[in-house]
């Protein structure tokens, strides 16, 4: 029990209802994405179809990035990125540092993309990073859902502030919702009273916030640690630490401090390396990087996914002539260091990824819960303003955007999928994303019976979900037994749980009436969680 | 020499009569100034604390935690800074300790160029 006075507790409850209640709409929109894109990756394999299951770092890549770099310019020998595309083909980065249009330091270079059993080159591309990686159509998808999560598609360093502002909004909300509670591990454990009262939509708040209490503050933590970090952390660290060379405070953070010797040096058996470090890590290595190619100071830094019973994965670094192991490479610095846990736990934290499909879908299951916190706290709040003009109006629109927003996502893998035969796959997904965000609010906002618009849609949202799989198929995706052959059973468990999602809907659907007020609400005057 | 004791007197009285004045218009506008701590004041905390800390935080076994950790902790920091002025009763002290914090780090920085 945390004991406050009685102004200090009305102070925090103002405090609660108005930070969640005045960015209730854009951190649904953050945490409902983010729950979505936990599956990110899951999501590419099943919007691409890719039914490569073998890692291409595990065939040979020696003589493939040999031949790839004959037809580069030395300049772009400054460090070459080795990984799998969503298609599970071979991308190979060779680029140098360089100043952008807007004077930002960018990676620029040539990309090659190779079928990694044939060593056939698909495509080379010459230009900035965001060009030679930012228009596969077959990524469209993943990577819209990746950035409507991560910057709400606002351009450039806006949209990275928005998103940790409304990370640290969720901290607020979340600490000054634990600290009004009067009794926070007894409401883990008391049910909800039932009917339609205040009192049990509280109930309902208090339960789901208590239990994702942690798990929000984590993630709402961590996603502010991504966002400011490269909009405020490093700008405003660099100024004083590196006179505001961004580039150089980087570097010395992640601890490139190998003297330079440019005098010429073949590249050792990059396969070797490989099978070694897959050897040492237990794992087999998903991105390789490679600083320095064709000089004697060349390094190779082999990425390793989290092995089995560990949190985080590791870096291991090699000296490229000769091809000699040189140890553990930490994420930051050359040593292990407090740092370097507490970053190195960031990514895991957030994306949940480090137990595999299991840790996922616990985090999938949390981020639900959140979502359904921000959507119950919503409704407490407008539920003791019901009489109030403006807030029913607001009503209208939450109940637009709490059906519109999964309605938009789903609606733009239509739009993905539809423009897959002609390419264009980037314009339509957003298209279709906005098409369906403005319709629905635009409905929502005319229809004055809330329930009614929450039913239409809801069956909306169901439909659409169920049918998407047809069309994925009907547009020439991956069928389940070409997937179910290669192993790559996520098609199919996606398609499933899609129908599943809608069946599930129609029938439980209006979780729902949420936002309906049936009769003036009497059993007021319950707690501080109002 | 009276008349120099005096007039320190009465430099001394007048500004303890400012702080008071200060003081006192605190008490009377909590509100306006939780938001003011709260906002840009807790805002600017956050960011000053960040980037002061690379000279006054432990480097580290790597010599890179007083770099990195900054920004890690940043969301912390702000949070904090925003949150403290919510819950503190007493605005006179809560205005005095985040101004001084403000000032400190500030010293910090300065002393460092």
């Amino acid at each position: 029990m945390i004991a406050l006075s009685q102004s200090k507790t009305k102070r925090l409850v103002a405090l609660h209802g108005w930070s969640g209640v005045l960015l209730s709409i854009l951190l649904y929109v953050v945490v409902l994405s983010g729950t979505v894109v936990v599956m990110a990756h899951e999501i590419g394999i099943w919007s691409a179809g890719n039914t490569s299951v073998a890692h291409p770092l595990e065939k040979p890549v020696d003589h493939i990035v040999r031949s790839a770099a004959k037809s580069v310019p030395p300049k772009y020998y400054d460090e070459i990125r080795i990984r799998e595309t969503v298609n599970g083909e071979l991308s190979i980065f060779f680029h140098t540092h360089v100043k952008d249009t807007d004077g930002n330091f960018a990676d620029k270079g040539i990309r090659f993309i190779v079928n990694p059993v044939t060593q056939e080159v698909i495509s080379r591309r010459e230009g900035f990073v965001r060009e030679v990686f930012g228009d596969e159509p077959k990524t469209a998808l993943e990577r819209f859902l990746l950035n409507l999560h991560i910057r709400l598609h606002i351009p450039g360093m806006l949209g990275l502030l928005a998103t940790g502002i409304l990370g640290l909004w969720m901290m607020v909300a979340g600490i000054s919702g634990l600290l009004a509670h009067r009794h926070v591990i007894r409401d883990m454990f008391v049910p909800e009273r039932s009917g339609d009262r205040l009192a049990a939509v509280r109930d309902r708040h208090a339960l789901a916030g208590s239990w994702s209490l942690i798990f929000a503050f984590l993630l709402a933590f961590t996603g502010s640690f991504f966002s400011f970090a490269g909009s405020i952390g490093i700008p405003v660290v660099g100024m004083v630490a590196t006179g505001g060379d961004q580039r150089a405070l980087v570097e010395r953070i992640i601890g490139i401090n190998k003297p330079d010797d440019p005098r010429p040096a073949a590249l050792a058996s990059l396969d070797y390396m490989v099978m070694d470090s897959t050897r040492r890590a237990g794992t087999a290595p998903d991105q390789i990087l490679i600083t320095h190619y064709g000089r004697r100071d060349a390094s190779v830094r082999m990425l390793h996914p989290a092995s089995e019973g560990s949190l985080m994965g590791q870096t291991l670094l090699f000296e490229g002539p000769s091809r000699t192991f040189e140890g553990v490479k930490p994420f930051l610095g050359t040593v292990p260091s407090v740092s370097n846990t507490a970053v190195g736990l960031m990514g895991p934290l957030h994306f949940g990824d480090f137990a595999g499909m299991l840790s996922k879908i616990v985090w999938v299951a949390l981020g639900s819960a959140m979502t359904f916190v921000i959507l119950t706290g919503t409704r407490l709040w407008i539920r003791r303003r019901a009489e109030e003009p403006a807030w029913q109006a607001y009503r209208r629109i939450m109940v637009a955007v709490m059906y519109g927003f999964p309605i938009a996502m789903v609606a733009c893998a239509y739009g993905f999928f539809l423009a897959l035969p002609s390419g264009e796959t980037h314009y339509w997904t957003a298209f279709a994303f906005i098409g369906a965000s403005v319709l629905c609010l635009i409905y929502g906002w005319r229809e004055r019976d809330v329930s009614r618009s929450a039913d239409r849609l809801c069956w909306i949202l169901a439909i659409s979900l169920i049918a998407l799989p047809l069309v994925r198929l009907l547009m020439g995706g991956t069928a389940w037994s070409e997937a179910m052959i290669s192993g790559r059973t996520i098609i199919p468990s996606i398609d499933i749980l899609l129908v599943m999602g809608g069946l599930m809907l129609l029938r439980w659907g209006r979780v729902a009436s949420m936002f309906s007020i049936t009769k003036p609400d009497s059993s007021r005057v319950l707690g501080p969680a109002e | 020499m009276t008349d120099d004791l005096a007039l320190v007197e009465t430099a001394r009285r007048s500004r303890f009569r400012a702080f008071q004045r200060v003081r006192l218009w605190i008490v009377a506008h909590p509100l306006t100034m939780r938001w003011i701590l709260a906002g840009p004041i807790a805002l600017i905390l956050s960011i000053v604390t960040m980037a002061a800390m690379p000279f006054w935080f432990p480097e580290g076994a790597a010599g890179v935690d007083h770099l990195a950790m900054p920004v890690v902790i940043f969301p912390l920091i702000w949070t904090v800074a925003l949150m403290y002025p919510c819950i503190e009763d007493n605005m006179p002290r809560a205005t005095l300790i985040m101004l001084a914090a403000l000032f400190a780090q500030l010293l910090v920085i300065i002393a460092a160029f």
